[in-house]
């Protein structure tokens, strides 16, 4: 058994073994094998290890990393702790990559009376392939349109409609996220205590819209409690035929400060995204917003927007006002004079107002101070930079070629590309 | 005192450039006849468009109505802007036309002939 | 060049006299020219459409006609404003007290009825052939032609001088795609292309009209074609019988055409399924009109003699009747129709008075 043995290492583990032999002793090797193979106790030397590995089991090294003790996790911490990892994931234990069988050691060393070597094994069937680990990715994958502002975070994306209250679904509701932060207080106990704070806007894209911000230690619940709270908070805004606000206005809140004016229809949301999501919520399709002082600071940006909104003056009631029509002119229907609203008591006042008392661009702004508007120069992109006013020239050099060649080829007057290419081909 | 006696001064209506690279055009123009080509011009009677368009035509237009009365007034016609009217029947055709047109047609006559020829010769060959 | 000036300036001046006395030969060709050019826009053959051989242009252009056109033509204040491509703009706004409202909504109305001008319903041109002059000694002076636009202040359009040296010089009167072309060269006018839109081809405009995009098909001609271009009268009469065969002549009411609409259909005597329409949307002033139109336009027919007969003062159901028993193809649907609206006329009136 034990030549066998010794037959069996000294054919495939020679160089292990001689590799552990110190070269001055070569002369010995043969004899030293022997000697160590046959005393199978001198093998395992005792001596002093320095590593704590031997002396605590898997179970406790990995405690040691994973866990919280009690008092910590009272106070919170732990929650960011390491998980424990299956180190031996996808090995079967005792089978190496080649899948040899070592008679003796890992199979029978006799069949009958014979006594096998390695060459005689078949190989074993190779270890199934560990199943691929799949990364895992941190967050989802979110259709860009439904991503909000950028990648990741909640500001800008929809959350559904609010709950349900007592059989009434809100049906046509959608919610979207302004605003969603880590706000944090000090306890005597804990410390730091972290919450979430969100700002949801919720409306049915028909006039109706509410705000609200609610905390919560967790995100979700946060989104929940704000969005059912701005749900009970709707206000109806009056819309300038479905599309726009009344009038141009200014308004301000603390230190933020909106210009909102009145713009035609096709003309978009030009604003702070902010606002183009409460826009799209409440169901305005064309405005412009310049946004001044503290822009950042989106709970007020908010605040600020829907009062402007809520303090609006429709037409009707400036009929009733000054006891006048209203007279729209458009120019798309050649400033044909339309009335858009007239008195209610059925008849005007006879004196007319003058054109310098009523500018209904500045109307409505404070303190009869209006927004300074500077005159762009048109040109200013070209001339200010170099390579621009190089493009500029290149344009204007064939600004028209290109469509008086399409209106020659309309009219059959030049070869189309088709036909120059294949004029062009080689004549073989 | 100039020792060469000044040029006398007259107006006239003549053709100034107005192309660019290997395109041509012309306006034709009421100027003085020391001032330079392309010089402001006293009044602008008309263009001539020398390239032909795709219907094989070549635009001249005229202030019929100041030409005449700067004609009437005395001013001279250069040579082209003479030709020009002359087509266009405002003028009688100018004689360098009728020369032009002759030599135009006896050139294409010998073209006409010298093509001919060697076809005949070829034919008498054959025969 | 250079060196020919001072030759002429100091020597020919006897010449250029001569010449200038030859002016006047030379002008009775340009006058001459002028004279052509009227009298081929005035003379205007006969029509080969219409049987009675009539020039419909002088009949168009008579005011009781006009007004009866402009009458039957409808004015829809919003439809005739409606709304136009235009950058975007912001609305202007104004407190007006009731008069200054009435006073702005006359001058709209004013300013708007402008744009119902009713283009000229008239009989192809012909082109004048006879040349002015024929010189066979300036035969190839050029391998092109020369054409020579008068661009003279203040010269209209159609009064434009347009003359052409042939290659062969001769010279004669532009032809009329010529003509236009200069014009539009020397007169650019928005909407107008140099060369005829392909939208124009036949087989474009019959799926245009399949499209039933009649008011831009007759806008656009009306930019493109001169009143008497054979392609303006082409277009326009497909467009027209198009209309009819289909029944959208509500589709022209309230714009510039429906009056040129009214005009073919009579002239062509074929309007009867417009006079249809008219009764089917209670239009009775309307329809009489119409009627009265045909007596107009057709002095020898049986409906202008019994019309002539009928008092001044009789209504517009008399004077439909009128047609329908005289001169109507559609008898019993018009007779129908007639009778449809009087009862409900009558059903308004009974209503009233309760």
């Amino acid at each position: 058994m034990a030549m066998s043995l010794l037959r069996v290492l000294a054919q495939n583990a020679k160089p292990t073994i001689s590799s552990i032999v110190s070269s001055n002793l070569q002369r010995e090797t043969c004899i030293k094998c022997v000697a160590i193979v046959t005393t199978p106790i001198s093998w395992s030397a005792v001596r002093y290890n320095p590593s704590f590995a031997g002396k605590v089991t898997a179970n406790q090294l990995w405690d040691g990393v994973t866990s919280v003790s009690n008092a910590g996790r009272k106070r919170g911490r732990g929650r960011n702790a390491k998980k424990r990892i299956d180190l031996n994931r996808g090995q079967q234990l005792g089978i190496g990559k080649s899948g040899l069988v070592y008679p003796g050691l890992t199979g029978p060393a006799l069949v009958g009376k014979k006594m096998l070597s390695i060459s005689d094994q078949k190989k074993s069937k190779a270890p199934s392939e560990a199943p691929p680990v799949e990364k895992k990715s941190r967050f989802p994958e979110i259709p860009a349109l439904q991503r909000g502002y950028s990648g990741r975070k909640f500001p800008g994306t929809s959350i559904g409609p609010p709950d349900p209250i007592n059989d009434y679904e809100f049906e046509g509701f959608d919610t979207r996220v302004l605003e969603y932060k880590m706000v944090s207080h000090m306890t005597g106990n804990l410390g730091r205590k972290m919450r979430v704070s969100a700002l949801v806007v919720t409306g049915n894209g028909k006039g109706l819209a509410g705000f609200a911000v609610a905390k919560a230690p967790k995100g979700q619940a946060a989104l929940r409690k704000a969005k059912n709270m701005a749900a009970q908070r709707l206000q109806y805004f009056e819309r300038y035929n479905d599309h726009t606000v009344f009038h141009n206005f200014a308004v301000k809140e603390h230190k933020t400060t909106l210009f909102v004016q009145k713009m035609p229809k096709g003309h978009g949301l030009v604003c702070h995204r902010v606002l183009q999501t409460i826009c799209q919520i409440i169901g305005i399709e064309d405005l412009h917003v310049k946004t001044e002082g503290r822009t950042g600071n989106i709970q007020n940006v908010t605040k600020a927007f829907f009062r402007g909104l809520m303090e609006q003056e429709t037409h009707q009631e400036l009929a009733d006002r000054v006891q006048l029509n209203v007279v729209e002119y458009r120019p798309e229907l050649e400033w044909l004079p339309l009335p858009v609203a007239n008195p209610t008591c059925g008849k005007s006042r006879d004196e007319p107002i003058t054109e310098e008392d009523f500018d209904f661009e500045n109307m409505y702004y404070q303190d009869g101070k209006i927004p300074l508007k500077k005159e762009k120069d048109p040109m200013y992109r070209y001339t200010k930079d170099p390579v621009q006013w190089k493009k500029f020239l290149q344009i204007h050099k064939d600004r028209n070629q290109i469509m008086a060649r399409n209106m020659r080829i309309i009219h059959g007057l030049e070869p189309s590309k088709e036909d120059i290419k294949l004029r062009q081909k080689p004549l073989k | 005192m100039p020792r060469i006696p000044l040029r006398r001064s007259f107006d006239i209506i003549k053709l100034a450039y107005h192309g660019c690279n290997n395109r041509p055009f012309f306006h034709i123009v009421l100027l003085k006849n020391i001032s330079k080509r392309n010089a402001p011009p006293i009044e602008m009677l008309g263009t001539y468009d020398p390239m032909p368009n795709m219907f094989n035509e070549k635009l001249v237009s005229l202030d019929v109505d100041r030409i005449k009365f700067h004609l009437a007034s005395g001013a001279a016609l250069s040579k082209p802007v003479e030709k020009l009217l002359g087509l266009s029947g405002l003028l009688p055709v100018h004689p360098m036309s009728y020369i032009t047109a002759k030599r135009n047609r006896q050139k294409q006559e010998a073209q006409a002939e010298s093509q001919a020829q060697p076809a005949e010769d070829g034919k008498s060959e054959e025969s | 060049m250079a060196a020919s000036i001072p030759f002429r300036s100091t020597s020919s001046y006897s010449t250029l006299f001569t010449r200038l006395a030859n002016l006047k030969v030379r002008r009775r060709s340009f006058a001459h020219t002028s004279k052509a050019l009227c009298a081929s826009s005035e003379e205007t053959p006969p029509s080969s459409s219409n049987s009675d051989g009539r020039d419909p242009f002088p009949v168009f252009v008579d005011n009781k006609v006009q007004h009866l056109l402009s009458n039957i033509t409808g004015f829809d204040i919003l439809k005739i404003a409606g709304p136009h491509k235009k950058h975007l703009e912001k609305p202007k706004y104004r407190l007006l007290t009731d008069a200054e409202l009435k006073g702005e909504m006359t001058k709209a109305r004013e300013r708007l009825s402008k744009r119902l001008q009713i283009p000229p319903y008239m009989n192809p041109r012909k082109p004048n052939l006879t040349p002015l002059a024929v010189d066979p000694d300036l035969a190839q002076f050029d391998t092109s032609n020369y054409v020579f636009t008068d661009v003279t202040f203040g010269v209209k359009d159609r009064d434009r001088t347009v003359v052409i040296r042939e290659a062969d010089g001769t010279l004669r009167i532009a032809p009329w795609d010529v003509r236009d072309r200069m014009n539009q060269i020397y007169n650019p006018r928005e909407g107008k292309e140099y060369l005829k839109p392909q939208m124009f081809d036949e087989q474009n405009l019959e799926r245009m009209i399949s499209e039933k995009k009649y008011v831009y098909i007759l806008d656009r001609a009306c930019c493109q074609f001169e009143p008497d271009d054979p392609d303006f009268i082409r277009t326009t009469h497909r467009v027209y019988r198009a209309i009819d065969s289909a029944g959208d002549h509500d589709d022209l009411r309230s714009t510039r055409h429906f009056g040129s609409l009214a005009f073919y259909l009579v002239w062509h005597k074929t309007a009867d399924s417009l006079l249809l329409d008219m009764l089917n949307r209670d239009l009775s002033s309307d329809a009489a009109d119409l009627v009265r139109l045909y007596g107009i336009l057709h002095p020898q027919s049986a409906c202008a003699g019994v019309l002539g007969q009928l008092s001044p003062d009789s209504g517009s159901t008399a004077v439909v009747q009128v047609y329908i028993d005289t001169s109507s193809t559609l008898t019993s649907e018009l007779q129908l129709a007639l009778q449809a609206m009087d009862d409900a006329g009558k059903g308004h009136r009974s209503g009233l008075n309760k």
